[in-house]
């Protein structure tokens, strides 16, 4: 039987892991919702979200929930303020701490979920 | 009267403690924002943050406050370089391409430009990076300051690519570098961050170019045997070597003018392989030995061709910790076999490949490939959710019975004392150092032990 490269890498790697069962589950596809609220992030906090979140919140990189994504959104944003922003400042699954933004502060993540997630944060 | 055990005991204060902690106000979410690298390995609460939009903004910054500083650019360093209770210099806006020369296959930009976004930006214009590091999402600066390298025995680290910067000293200063000063230049590109915040830097690049990628597995010993020529006849050539096994994994990348495109591999037997695997709780040594040498023995080559800057780099998207030392290359191979068997012998729980590669020389100050011959450079890696330090604790030596040079973005336990035994130009960087931040405001704990300050 022949492998595939990157397949077999990522077999050698799980196998002495054992981690089959924490593998993240694949998010639901984006959809635009028509009654999401409007947001607007000013002009310095949209210039640090486009060089940081957007890098995979508008694409869905990594498993990153899309832009727009409403019921995805709505779903993580069931845990707690303070759970979410743990996540957004250590880092969860493949979004690395601060989602790349060194400038950003607490109150600019909060704007940006905010934004992104199309309800108030 | 119920008597409580020690364990009870201790566990009700930790929940009393939380509980306070929660009561009064999130320790998350009061107080300065927390800053964390990118494996989560090192963290800090930073006074503030400085997001400067230009050199002049820094400027005044810098000559109208004191206490310490530290540049960051996108947190991928594993070392301790960035942790400070002082201010963080946010160069993320400095990242734009300001003018580019297609006589001179040269472009200046922004220190805050990630090596990520260049790729597409500088094929637009018909130029491409001479090399680039496995990560791509660094900032042109980080990359320059920590030594940051790619593959090749003919490539020379990021820096030496480098041929101008503008370094603000901490007195507001500009210091503009090029190569009409090589001896300011070599000290200044490998700089850690030590002598001052870099707001610009022209690379010399060459025209866009593509690359023809291969990959595939061999026993580790037949590849070594061959590395000599293997890093001859290729313009790039690493190994991956597997832990509990006999074999490796190896790329290649060459120039070529072939269409864009990759070979198809043919469906594989999931279950099946996994079955073969043997996910059995608590393997031997030998039994993961021969499972994975199995796996390994049916890995079927591949093939890609593609613009360069989308085969140099990959995208890393499970984070880890990671420890890399270079040594000479006539030593490379010794020390990556008993790195190798350390970790067989000691039943040490790891399942990253290792990582060996050569890389040219240069004549960078703190460059881990600085002389005149090439370096071997072998890296060790622990997913982030687990504590790197005992399998670090462990192969660390080993790297030093090789004179091995620590990377500085990376892991490692070396101070100034057995650093300037590493790098003959180590004593003219502290020099240099000194004169430009006298009062240390660029120094965090980690600097001061590396600079004996």
């Amino acid at each position: 039987m022949k492998l595939n490269y990157s397949l077999a890498v990522f077999l050698i790697l799980l196998s002495w892991v054992g981690c089959l069962s924490s593998l993240p589950l694949s998010s639901a596809s984006a959809q635009n919702n028509a009654d999401a609220t409007t947001l607007i992030l000013d002009k310095q906090v949209m210039g640090k979200w486009v060089r940081s979140c957007a890098l995979c919140h508008v694409t869905g990189e990594a498993n990153a929930p899309k832009m727009g994504d409403t019921e995805n959104w709505n779903n993580r944003l069931r845990k707690s303020e303070e759970q979410i922003m743990q996540s957004v400042l250590y880092g969860h699954n493949s979004m690395p701490p601060l989602g790349y933004c060194m400038s950003c502060e607490i109150s600019d993540f909060k704007a940006m979920i905010s934004f992104m997630a199309g309800r108030e944060f | 009267m119920k008597k409580t055990s020690r364990r009870v005991f201790l566990a009700a204060s930790v929940k009393a403690a939380l509980f306070s902690a929660y009561a009064s106000g999130s320790p998350i979410m009061s107080g300065p924002t927390p800053w964390s690298n990118w494996s989560g390995g090192q963290t800090c609460r930073p006074a503030g943050r400085h997001d400067i939009t230009d050199e002049d903004e820094l400027r005044k910054i810098l000559r109208s406050s004191s206490g310490q500083i530290r540049p960051v650019g996108s947190s991928h360093s594993f070392s301790p370089l960035v942790p400070t209770d002082g201010h963080l210099i946010v160069v993320d806006q400095l990242n734009q391409i300001r003018s580019y020369d297609q006589k001179a296959m040269t472009v200046t930009l922004g220190a805050g430009a990630r090596l990520g976004d260049l790729g597409a930006q500088l094929d637009a214009i018909g130029q491409g990076m001479i090399n680039l590091p496995d990560i791509d999402r660094q900032t042109i600066a980080g990359a320059m300051a920590t030594g940051t390298h790619g593959t090749g025995v003919t490539l020379p680290a990021l820096s030496s690519m480098i041929v101008g910067l503008r370094l603000v000293t901490p007195n507001g200063n500009v210091l503009n570098i090029d190569t009409s000063d090589m001896e300011m230049l070599h000290a200044a590109r490998v700089n850690v961050g030590a002598l001052g915040i870099v707001t610009e830097v022209t690379i010399q690049n060459r025209e866009s170019y593509k690359l023809k990628k291969r990959e595939w597995a061999a026993p580790t010993e037949d590849i070594l045997e061959n590395f000599a020529d293997l890093t001859d006849n290729h313009r790039h050539f690493e190994i991956f070597p597997l832990v509990y096994s006999d074999y490796s994994l190896a790329l290649s990348m060459d120039e070529t003018n072939e269409p864009i495109g990759k070979t198809e591999t043919e469906p594989s037997d999931d279950a099946s392989i996994a079955e073969s695997l043997g996910l059995t709780a608590n393997p031997t040594p030998a039994e993961r030995r021969k499972l994975s040498n199995i796996t390994a023995s049916r890995i079927q080559p591949s093939e890609s061709v593609d613009v360069s800057y989308k085969l140099l780099s990959n995208l890393r998207n499970s984070r880890f910790n990671e420890m890399e030392y270079s040594v000479p290359v006539e030593a490379g191979a010794e020390c990556l076999r008993e790195i190798l068997k350390t970790i067989y012998d000691k039943k040490i729980d790891v399942v990253f490949p290792l990582e060996y590669r050569y890389v040219k020389a240069d004549k960078d100050w703190l460059s881990m490939a600085y002389g005149d011959h090439p370096h071997a450079t072998i890296s060790i890696h622990r997913t982030a959710s687990e504590d790197f330090a005992p399998y670090f604790d462990i192969i660390e030596p080993i790297f030093w019975k090789y004179a091995g040079r620590p990377h500085w973005g990376k892991i490692h336990s070396l101070k100034h004392k057995e650093l300037v035994n590493l790098y003959p130009r180590y004593g003219d960087f502290m020099e240099l150092r000194k004169s430009l931040d006298p009062s240390g405001r660029l120094l965090n704990a980690h600097l001061r032990t590396l600079f004996n300050a």
